[in-house]
């Protein structure tokens, strides 16, 4: 045996031993899997019980509702830019833009026309998902930092559109003519927080549908090695385009909730820290996941909410709190659960060993090797 | 039927590919083989339409093969598999295989939104396809890993795996057994055997180990200098003097361990 030959033994066995603890499903025990399930649909189930039951409580409370809406609305486009930016891989530091879109065609269009509610919703959606193919077109011949340099244009151009044209009603903005299917009124709070709320679901709902699809594995695809894809018969710049039109399209539904639940659409409130806003609400939240776009939304309009009295303080705290979550928990808020359990775990193994180590005598090993493996690991 | 004829392509001043001919037979598996640089590589990146060459032509099965577009070229049944192990780290080793028949879907965005029975149907059929070839390959059992984890023999499988889903009509490889150890070199022999009869595909193969090449192939053609330097059946390239010399002698030592 050449020397050196039993370290590489020894080093490949603890490689095995730790890629079959890693593993995902297949090789866990299924009663983990099922533990993991139930602890999923549940949580699940709590938030979207809760999330339904709080207009029973919180209904009456004007600005708690305004609030609550506005975190649902901002969830939605954080939930569009998670579709572009963590599954497709394309950057945009330019939502506000496509919100500003959704919202100035609502207000609009409401204000022109006497569609039902419906139309205009669709008309918003359709509008930016317009907007969001035309900005595909160039911006899909771009990568990394210069697609944020283009998205960061367009976010600073549209307000500025805005305040220009008289179509959008320059300084003053437009005014939001009410919005009614039979007796709902979708101006009042607790209609309008359902309508956010499930519109939020649709959201969701595609993205999951998606991604468990051709489409969505093209759009994964195409994220992690855009070199490789059309070996595989992906169009990536036709993939590229359906993520920008998609994502435009639900952050312009977002804009109609805005415009009835500001009452009033106007240049200022796309200023383009919105943009900003939305960007890290999805890193915050968790890049790439489900619920995280969602979560870090609400995180960040809380956080805003309780900082608002500070002043000009309240950009930094909340600039602050994204750096601390990423510091703390790179995977973003939807992986604290399981950073927390992983914390748990360690502690309860670190505390049977060291009670192990003063109860039982050393354990006779017939291999000195296996033991130093196991020490190595701790 | 794949014919390449006269085809050169050069990067700046080098000519990586002179003047090249040969043809793959239907059925067959040929080698591509020569030393680091021969420019075997790029023959496959010009096939798979990632390089375009200054002249020549690409025929397969009729068809014109460098006038499609990279992402057609798995349209006409053929699929390769990449030197540096490309598989997409974010999907999952069944997510990878499954992207190999995911060309065949005529649904868009929307309707996989949406998901009508077209779309259960597609998903069923790729994951029944994708979860054979994986069997095949003897990794069923890392179907649910991030491919990102996956150690580097089992990402060179995925790999073919991908490229086999499709059931192409001819597969390249691009050193299939670069990185793998002497065991799993003589393992993945015998499967490479064993997918012309049980997939109904061709098969070039590029590689520089002359023993899985000569253990493998049915024809072999040596590049070197981007210039084909022989060709022919693989127990006549081994006593080609100009092979002997492009691989300095190791190519002789080779092949006498591999008798």
């Amino acid at each position: 045996m050449r020397p050196g030959t039993r370290e590489v033994d020894r080093l490949s066995k603890s490689l095995l031993r730790r890629a079959a603890d890693r593993a995902g499903p297949g090789s866990r025990p299924a009663s983990w899997l099922a533990g993991r399930r139930i602890a999923r649909l549940g949580t699940s189930a709590v938030v979207v019980i809760a999330a339904l039951l709080f207009p029973q409580f919180e209904g009456g409370n004007i600005p708690v509702m305004f609030l609550a809406t506005t975190a649902l609305t901002y969830g939605l486009v954080a939930i569009a830019l998670n579709l572009l930016m963590g599954f497709g891989g394309q950057i945009s530091i330019g939502h506000g833009g496509f919100l500003a879109v959704g919202a100035f065609t609502t207000a609009i269009v409401a204000t022109h026309y006497h569609f039902p509610p419906i139309v205009v919703l669709l008309l918003a959606g359709l509008v930016t998902g317009l907007v969001g193919f035309l900005l595909g077109l160039p911006a899909g011949r771009l990568r990394s930092h210069y697609l944020a340099v283009a998205t960061l244009g367009f976010g600073v151009a549209v307000p500025e559109l805005a305040l220009n044209m008289s179509l959008t009603g320059g300084f003053t903005g437009v005014i939001m003519p009410p919005q009614q299917v039979g007796s709902i009124q979708f101006n009042t709070p607790v209609p309008l927080y359902y309508l956010a709320l499930a519109l939020v679901a649709t959201g969701m709902a595609a993205v999951i549908s998606l991604l468990a699809s051709p489409t969505g594995r093209r759009f994964r695809a195409v994220r992690d090695s855009e070199e490789i894809a059309p070996a595989l018969g992906v169009n990536v710049p036709l993939v590229k385009l359906t993520l920008f039109s998609l994502s435009a399209f639900f952050t312009g539904l977002a804009g109609y909730v805005f415009a009835l639940n500001n009452s009033i659409v106007e240049y200022s409130q796309f200023d383009f820290s919105l943009s900003l806003f939305f960007f890290a609400a999805v890193i915050v939240g968790g890049l790439a996941s489900t619920w995280g776009p969602l979560v870090g939304a609400i995180a960040l309009v809380i956080v805003q909410q309780q900082t608002t009295s500070l002043g000009g303080l309240s950009e930094t705290i909340l600039g602050a709190a994204v750096v601390l979550v990423l510091l703390v928990v790179p995977g973003g808020l939807v992986a604290l659960p399981r950073l927390v359990l992983r914390l748990a775990a360690w502690v309860w193994w670190m505390a049977q060993r060291v009670l192990r180590r003063r109860t039982l005598p050393p354990p006779q090993d017939p291999v000195p090797a296996e033991r130093a493996m196991g020490a190595s690991e701790g | 039927m794949l014919t390449i004829d006269e085809l050169t392509l050069s990067f700046g001043g080098v000519r990586a590919i002179d003047n090249l001919s040969f043809g793959v037979e239907d059925g067959s598996i040929t080698a591509l083989i020569g030393p680091n640089g021969a420019g075997k590589t790029s023959v496959l990146n010009v096939i798979s339409r990632f390089y375009r060459p200054e002249q020549g032509r690409v025929i397969y099965d009729g068809v014109d093969v460098l006038r499609l577009r990279a992402r057609q070229v798995i349209r006409h049944g053929i699929t390769r598999s990449f030197q540096n192990v490309a598989l997409f780290g974010g999907l999952t080793v069944l997510e990878n295989l499954m992207l190999g028949a995911d060309y065949q879907s005529r649904t868009g965005a929307l309707l996989d939104m949406i998901r009508p029975p077209a779309v259960w149907r597609h998903e069923r059929a790729g994951r029944r396809r994708a979860t054979e070839v994986l069997e095949f390959l003897g990794i069923g059992g890392i179907a649910y890993r991030p491919a990102e984890e996956l150690a580097f023999g089992e990402r060179k499988l995925v790999d073919l795996g991908r490229a086999l889903v499709p059931q192409p009509k001819l597969l390249l490889l691009d050193e299939p057994a670069t990185g793998l150890v002497e065991s799993q070199k003589a393992w993945l022999t015998g499967l490479l055997r064993r997918i012309p009869a049980e997939f109904g595909t061709t098969l070039l193969i590029i590689d520089h180990d002359m023993r899985l090449v000569l253990g493998v192939s049915t024809r072999v053609v040596v590049m070197d200098f981007g210039r084909k330097i022989a060709d022919g059946a693989p127990a006549q390239v081994r006593e080609n003097p100009a092979v002997v010399t492009a691989y300095l002698g190791t190519a002789s030592d080779d092949a006498a361990s591999g008798d």
